[in-house]
């Protein structure tokens, strides 16, 4: 009794300090509206942080006649997640960019439990797009997703959370996205090399064969889902420092050779194109700037006319 | 499938909770063999095969054993069993170390071979479970157990699945008899089992896994590591390994409990030993008595000389070595601890003092040889831990080279914040490491420290309450394999 007692203690103090709608996962609400009412061609944009760091929607969508949906959050969802999140929502005409973090191909296909866990917090209704995978990784990190739940309760990180989201230009925020779900806040600061360094690199450790062609099979299974309903899919390589890049050039390039071997549709641009100057970057190495965002973008749009997306009508 | 996952107290759950609604011995056992089946190839599907394989060859043996009357047969039979059991075991996790060690060794008297190195994996828990079976076909040919026909309950023996990945190796005069006889539900023994698993999510997960970064940090920069972080690193290893370990068994022990199963003990707080001696009796218990009944009492025979005697010790020392990993670093830890037990074998046992277990004031002496016990256990982790035999050196060197360099000790201590967000304050760290020394010095005549029926039933839970508050808040940062997983 007496657990249970301090459980819904416990429980109801953390949904009362959480600043749950000014969370920068809250911004799975706003993506899904879009999602639902955004106006056709539309380009929809999948993939982690990475992706919403890293597009400029305005520029895309005016350069191509195509309405962004940057879906891009965070990849601790997992790719599995990602590509089961947009599939009913697609309609005949759109055009899907797959652009998942190299993370993803190993042990973030299914997500990481307390990412997954903290996005069905601020939307519930993402429960029907999880996959046994999500589930049982959800189950296996399960004491750190209580864990969580319990230091920030007794800590109480409410109070410090609502003063950071309170700061305007503070990157990880629901309000720090625009229109089109790209992260835009952060263009008015300068970088933070301090935190880049803190990161070794993509996570490599599992990124088998195995693992990379499960990632491989369920975007091959989601690509033939899209061509049912007239909906062109595209894979492109991440954005990442070039520094970062060189420093996981074999894992990287074992992706790559996996990818082409193996993958049922296009692929519009090489893990060399993707690798951009470190000071293209913000705070981590899949992070752009503004300024690398616009390259990474019109990039993205040399990429789609040459495959016939977004011709420029002379 | 980890132990300290939701997902593995919910199979637990399930499995409890078909295990106790049927009621037939038959059934229960069938329940045991499909559970155990279905954890280990979650783990890994690859080697189900093997593990099958294993546990049909020595139950064919078994039975062989039990028909046949003539020496030579039964000598035969026993050794299809120890070659197939131990050769798989040989070459799943030998073979490539053998092969690069007789490179090396033929290349130092001028010969040039190109040996063959296969890229194999090892199986998880073959070095448990091998031994767990050889064991039985071993018992039976001394005829010191019958041989079993029940199939169901021989499987299930070999692959019980608190045990499988890193045991206590319960033998089949214990786990098997269990296994063949009737069981009822008992409250208080489930209710102890889940009081040592509590016990054991305690160790590993807000000590074990939190020290594993400070210690990994530290050995993976062995080049601009001190002398000072080094030793700390190896009490902190020292630590971590016993937390971690332990923590396994008491949480196998556990489940095998609320099934109504008595395991074999496998710690019994190795760190208040007083000689290396009773270290050794105190220490992975299950696997030091293997060794003793299979390897040492063969090879000592019955009425040996204190030559033989000796010799024997140090082979049986340096092959339980050898069975930790194939490396001549655990064969040299092997080594040094069966030299350091060696005195021991020529020394009259002393009496133990009776209640000396239930006594909190330790005597000075006592706590001197508790401590040079410790101190030693720790040095020869330098060879348990090091990743080759020249790293291995190369701490020794810095160890003792920079001892006596009393500035450099105070900066050892930045290793305790091993990452930017470690959850642990160097202070609370120092707190938690002597609650546990506290803890289990106290309750040291239990098998477990939990076992507190003697207390009032508020302050038990406050005490359960207390630890689940614990590991909640330490112990759900980081999420580590259990270390003997890799043996």
């Amino acid at each position: 009794m007496l657990q249970v007692a301090l459980g819904i203690v416990v429980g109801s103090l953390y949904v009362w300090q959480r600043p749950f709608d000014m969370e920068a996962n809250a911004a799975t609400i706003d993506k899904h509206n879009l999602l639902d009412h955004q106006t056709s061609p539309r380009i929809v944009l999948i993939g982690g942080s990475g992706f919403s760091f890293g597009i400029k929607s305005p520029l895309l969508e005016r350069e191509t006649g195509y309405h962004p949906v940057n879906m891009g959050l965070n990849m601790g969802y997992g790719l599995d997640f990602m590509l089961h999140e947009v599939e009913d929502s697609l309609r005949a005409g759109d055009v899907v960019i797959v652009s998942p973090e190299y993370d993803m191909f190993g042990d973030f296909y299914y997500g990481q439990g307390p990412f997954i866990y903290s996005m069905l917090e601020h939307r519930p209704a993402n429960l029907k797009y999880l996959s046994f995978g999500n589930v049982r990784e959800l189950s296996d990190k399960g004491f750190l997703i209580v864990g969580g739940i319990f230091r920030y309760t007794v800590t109480r990180q409410g109070k410090e959370d609502k003063r950071v989201l309170a700061i305007e230009y503070f990157p990880y925020r629901r309000r720090a996205y625009n229109e089109y779900g790209d992260m835009t806040a952060h263009y008015p600061q300068p970088r933070r090399p301090y935190d880049i360094d803190m990161f070794a690199g993509p996570t490599t450790r599992h990124l088998t064969l195995e693992n990379i062609d499960r990632a491989i099979d369920g975007m091959n299974r989601f690509a033939e889902r899209c061509r049912r309903k007239e909906v062109r899919v595209f894979f492109s390589f991440a954005a990442i420092s070039d520094h970062h890049y060189r420093l996981h050039a074999e894992v990287i390039n074992l992706v790559a050779a996996r990818l082409r071997q193996r993958l049922n549709f296009q692929i519009i641009n090489t893990p060399d194109d993707a690798a951009l100057p470190l000071d293209l970057f913000y705070d981590t190495y899949y992070h752009l700037t503004g300024e690398g965002a616009e390259r990474n973008t019109l990039q993205l749009i040399d990429k789609l006319r040459k495959q016939g997306v977004g011709v420029k009508q002379e | 499938m980890a132990f300290t996952t939701p997902t593995y107290i919910i199979f637990l759950a399930v499995v409890f909770g078909f295990y106790w609604t049927v009621r037939r011995r038959a059934w229960q056992n069938g329940v045991l063999l499909l559970s155990s089946y279905l954890f280990y190839l979650t783990w890994d599907a690859r080697f189900g095969a093997l593990l099958l394989a294993t546990g049909v060859l020595d139950y064919v043996v078994g039975l062989g054993l039990g028909r046949v009357r003539r020496p030579a047969v039964r000598r035969m039979l026993l050794i299809v069993s120890l070659a197939g059991d131990l050769g798989a075991l040989a070459f799943f996790k030998y073979f490539n170390f053998f092969s690069e060690s007789f490179r090396q060794f033929a290349q130092s008297i001028g010969w040039q071979t190109d040996p063959v190195l296969v890229k194999v994996l090892m199986p998880l828990g073959i070095s448990f479970y091998t031994f767990k079976s050889v064991s039985y076909t071993i018992d039976v040919y001394r005829g010191q157990i019958e041989p079993t026909r029940n199939l169901i309950a021989y499987l299930t023996y070999v692959a019980f699945f608190p045990q499988i990945m890193a045991g206590p190796i319960d033998r089949s005069g214990n786990l098997l008899r269990q296994l063949l006889a009737a069981r009822q539900f008992s409250y208080p023994l489930a209710v102890d089992g889940c009081r040592q698993m509590l016990w054991g999510f305690f160790k590993k997960m807000v000590l074990a896994d939190n020290l594993f970064p400070i210690v990994d940090r530290v050995f993976a920069t062995l080049t601009v590591s001190t002398g000072p972080s080094l030793a700390l690193a190896l009490l902190l290893f020292a630590f971590q390994i016993y937390c971690d370990f332990s923590a396994y068994s008491d949480l196998a022990i556990g489940a095998g409990k609320l099934l109504g199963f008595e395991s074999v003990r496998n710690f019994a707080y190795p760190y208040f030993s007083t000689s290396p001696a009773e270290f050794w009796r105190r220490w992975h218990m299950s696997l030091m008595n293997w060794f003793r009944d299979y390897v040492y009492f063969p090879l000592a025979g019955k009425s040996a000389s204190r030559i033989r005697r000796g010799a024997a010790l140090l082979a049986t020392f340096l092959l339980s070595g050898l069975w930790h990993g194939p490396s001549w670093n655990f064969v040299i830890w092997g080594g040094i601890n069966g030299a350091a037990v060696l005195p021991s074998m020529f020394q009259r046992r002393k009496k133990q003092i009776a209640g000396k277990e239930r006594r909190i004031l330790v005597s000075p002496k006592d706590l001197l040889k508790m401590l040079s016990t410790f101190a030693f256990f720790c040095l020869t982790l330098v060879f348990f831990r090091a990743a080759t035999l020249s790293d291995a050196i190369l701490i020794l060197k810095r160890l003792f080279a920079e001892a006596l360099h009393v500035r450099v000790y105070r900066s050892s201590l930045g290793i305790l914040h091993p990452f930017n967000g470690y959850p642990l304050e160097k202070w609370q760290l120092a707190l938690l490491l002597a609650a546990l020394v506290s803890v289990e010095w106290v309750q040291r005549k239990y098998e477990h420290p939990l076992t507190l029926d003697a207390w009032p039933r508020s302050a038990r839970w406050l005490a359960y309450t207390g630890i689940i508050s614990l590991v909640l808040y330490f112990g759900t940062y980081i999420v580590q394999e259990f270390y003997y997983f890799r043996f």
